[in-house]
């Protein structure tokens, strides 16, 4: 039986990587004896997926999860179950079954958006030449070799907002991620640098050819329409 | 005064630096208590990278016992590796505590852990991130006082300038005595140098400011000697008897980020008498303490419930040998039949019957290492070193390990062993090729061995305390020789030594004039000298060389039984006289058996108050292989 939970991440927690999330999770829910459904073989994994790995030191209360369970639960049992085990920092905020055969959440998540916070003054005059734009590319050292990929590309729509700039991004092919629109803007994130703090707001899929925010309610639009 | 805590500041570096999440603390059962609350406030300091300290578990149990305490607080520290020290360093970011990330400068009392001696650097690092004074000669009232434990603590001369005390032996008792003399101290306002006055009167503690080493013409050590009535000539070390009374972990601190080892750790007995003699642990730990069959079985649950750890680990020198080994892993493993938890024995020796015990624990799991550590590559050797065990016995094991299904052997050796001969060094690679061979035997094509070799370190309170280590040449030349003497292909040799085994015998059996290098050392860059891609040999030896210090003087050098040793007035439990006889026990390759299941050697043990315990621990007289299962 599987769930779809959302979750938020905040505080020191933000530190901790994509992969050490998965193993807290997986750590609470032992701890709450919840039912895991782990995976057969050599070493077992629990049954727990990710749609797209939050960015180290971002926020975020719009975070997806799918979770195996080997016997149903009440969603309600499911989010205090994972909460009581959790760290300050993480927190389950809702959970709703998933219907057999729905997508992952790898398959449908396309895109997000992000609140960009930085007192720094120049930031929008930066975004609208980043803006104007056709390319930019970041080349990154990767498994021995040097990838490049197309910032600007990535970029969906971005505007300047109090505080900072909001900004969409693609996540696939490969995920863009604001942190590097703000060093294609000239600002990188060594000593001296500038503060800061990114935070996700919403994981977009693609309905019908327009972007949607995804919530735990994998089929909500469905049900709208 | 309570500081604020650095937690804005630190967070700004974690941008910049690699595994942000070892600086963050909030581990689930982290205890964050307000120092405002308390009288007293420990920093408890593993001084080398969180991810090799956080499983500590000598840190784990003095935490929740200091904590249990409502008039005593301890938070937890770990050294920031080289990318973080820069970033902290260049903005004036202080070392820091984990709970409350409050600066270390500020607790009342910091306790470091030695596990080994080349955590030294890290130490004085730490020390200096703190603004705390190196020295301890340079420390005003207002800074920490400075403790230091562990087995390396056994010969506390080398950082005896930089340690306020030093505590011999388990730590569960009197870091309760300590913590009730420094709140007393303060409360009356006693001075610090009458406030370690005091702790040098406590059982195990060795205030070293409070001690002179003298030297002979020639430049030996005559001796360290008190200069203060309260100072005792010789220090006891601290033992534990009755390890059911501190069953400890309660709450395991589990890690939000990987560290070495995500298990949990319960001790199922402390010490061993098998008395290998190149090994500290088993000279300095007597005498056996196991804990009993139900406690241990407690802890495992409640500590399987408070951490969600999907290992659980049983942990001693020697696992295997507790005396109810068997019914104990069949209860745990029945317990957790069907679930996802494992367990495993690391530190086990492994005969044929526990290749059965380690079928057993990898039942349904990946069987992919065994790791073997028979120490020495010929029965001679295996005598000089008493760690006996026929080459007849082993290849049995190893035969039935494959056809268990185990693919992967890897056995543990050192060279640079006392008395030891080119013959012994090329019987390591026999003994690999031997053990290859029954695998492909025994129908394993996939076969593999691996044969990691050690150069030997002498050190303190062993009977191989007198003797000289291999010089680096030496331990070169007879690694190649190992290397060209290994024929089958399915033998890897690893093979470790040089300069980082000099430098560490170096810190192991130095003297309080070694002090100086380490500082210097530490001054001119040294870090993390236990990690291959930090250690700097060079700096320690343009700082021994710039001091008039020889290292080889203190490596390469025999000692006899009449010169004094740094080590000499702290009394590990076994006596220097038999550590000499077993020296010469050892020179005749005469071995002896455990105590447990022969007759007792009078190893002084018994001095400890501990004449009963030492000869009633249960032991039913199987002799198993000195074979290690690891935690693959």
């Amino acid at each position: 039986m599987k769930y779809r939970l959302r979750w938020a991440k905040r505080g020191k927690l933000r530190y901790v990587s994509h992969h050490d999330e998965a193993l807290i999770f997986e750590r609470s829910a032992r701890r709450a004896g919840l039912p895991l459904q782990y995976s057969k073989g050599f070493s077992a994994h629990p049954k727990i997926a990710f749609g797209s790995g939050l960015p180290v030191g971002y926020a975020s209360d719009v975070e997806l999860l799918d979770v195996g369970l080997t016997e149903p639960l009440d969603p309600a049992a499911i989010v205090g179950g994972f909460n009581d085990g959790l760290p300050d920092g993480l927190r389950i905020l809702a959970a709703a079954p998933l219907p057999p055969g729905a997508p992952s959440l790898g398959a449908q998540i396309e895109a997000a958006d992000y609140v960009v916070t930085t007192a720094e003054p120049w930031v929008a005059d930066r975004l609208r030449w980043f803006l104007t734009l056709d390319t930019y590319e970041i080349s990154r050292p990767y498994k021995g070799s040097v990838r490049t990929d197309d910032v600007r590309a990535g970029v969906v729509a971005a505007a300047v907002a109090a505080g900072g700039f909001t900004i969409r991004t693609r996540l696939k092919p490969r995920s863009t991620r604001p942190t590097d629109v703000f060093t294609a803007m000239g600002m990188s994130i060594e000593a001296g640098a500038p503060v800061a703090t990114f935070e996700r707001t919403a994981l977009l899929t693609n309905v019908d050819g327009e972007l949607m925010p995804m919530t735990e309610s994998w089929n909500r639009w469905e049900e709208a329409g | 005064m309570i500081p604020g805590s650095v937690w804005p500041d630190v967070e700004r570096l974690l941008p910049r630096v690699r595994k942000p999440a070892q600086y963050i603390g909030g581990e689930w059962n982290a205890i964050v208590r307000d120092p405002a609350d308390v009288d007293l406030t420990w920093l408890l300091v593993f001084p080398d990278a969180y991810e090799v300290g956080f499983p500590n578990q000598g840190i784990q149990i003095l935490y929740e016992i200091l904590n249990e305490r409502p008039d005593a607080l301890a938070e937890r520290g770990y050294s920031p590796q080289p990318d973080m020290e820069a970033e902290m360093r260049a903005s004036g970011v202080p070392a820091f505590s984990l709970e409350n990330h409050l600066p270390a400068g500020f607790f009342d009392i910091i306790g470091f852990t030695f596990p080994q001696e080349t955590i030294y650097t890290n130490t004085l690092n730490f020390l200096d991130m703190a603004a705390i004074p190196v020295r301890s000669a340079d420390r005003l009232p207002a800074h920490p006082i400075v403790i230091a434990g562990g087995h390396a603590a056994f010969n506390a001369e080398p950082m005896a300038d930089f340690i306020d005390a030093f505590v011999l032996g388990d730590g569960e008792e009197v870091v309760q005595e300590i913590s009730d003399v420094v709140i007393r101290a303060r409360r009356e306002g006693v001075s610090r140098h009458d406030t370690l006055v005091e702790l040098a009167g406590l059982e195990g503690i060795y205030v070293p400011s409070l001690y002179a080493p003298e030297y002979l013409p020639d430049g030996r050590l005559r001796g360290v000697f008190p200069r203060h009535p309260n100072a005792p000539a010789r220090i006891t070390r601290r033992t534990i008897l009755d390890l059911d009374r501190f069953p400890y972990p309660k709450r395991p601190l589990v890690p939000l980020t990987e560290v070495v080892h995500e298990r949990l750790s319960v001790e199922i007995f402390r010490g061993c008498t098998r008395g290998c003699r190149f090994c500290q642990a088993g000279m300095i730990a007597r005498p056996v303490r196991e804990r009993s069959k139900e406690t241990i079985e407690k802890i495992v649950a409640d500590g399987v419930a408070a951490s969600g750890l999907p290992e659980v680990g049983l942990l001693s020198l020697s696992s295997a040998d507790h005396s109810q080994i068997l019914e104990l892993v069949t209860n745990v493993a029945d317990r957790y039949e069907g679930t996802s938890t494992s367990i495993s024995l690391p530190s086990t020796r492994v005969d044929a019957f526990n290749v059965r015990l380690a079928d057993e624990l990898s039942r349904g799991g990946r069987r992919s290492g065994l790791t073997f550590a028979p120490e020495a590559g010929t029965e001679r050797m295996r005598k000089v070193i008493n760690k006996t065990v026929s080459e007849e016995d082993m290849l049995r094991t190893a035969t039935q390990a494959y056809t268990g299904g185990w693919n992967h052997l890897k056995l543990y050796f050192m060279c640079g062993l006392p008395t030891e001969r080119d013959e012994d060094v090329v019987g390591i690679a026999a003994i690999a090729d031997k053990v290859a061979d029954a695998g492909w035997q025994a129908g394993k094509r996939s076969a593999r061995v691996t044969a990691s070799c050690g150069a030997f370190v002498p050190k303190p309170h062993t009977p191989f305390q007198w003797c000289e280590q291999d010089t680096v040449e030496e331990t070169d030349r007879k690694l190649s020789m190992l290397r060209g003497a290994v024929k089958c292909k399915r033998v890897h040799v690893r093979g470790h030594g040089g300069w980082d085994a000099q430098i560490e015998g170096f810190l192991s059996r130095g003297d309080r004039r070694i002090g100086p290098v380490i500082e210097q050392a530490w001054r001119r860059g040294a870090r993390f000298d236990q990690w291959r891609d930090h250690f700097r040999p060079d700096l320690w030896q343009e700082s021994a060389r710039d001091l008039g210090v020889d290292i080889h003087w203190y490596t390469n050098r025999p000692r006899d039984l009449k010169e004094a040793l740094p080590w000499d007035h702290l009394f590990a439990g076994v006596e220097k006289d038999w550590l000499w006889r077993d020296w010469e026990r050892a020179q005749a390759e005469t071995d002896f058996d455990d105590c447990r299941w022969s007759p007792c050697t009078d190893c002084g043990t018994h001095a400890l108050g501990t004449t009963a315990e030492c000869h009633e621990i249960a032991g039913d007289g199987r002799i198993p292989l000195p074979l290690v299962v690891g935690p693959r």
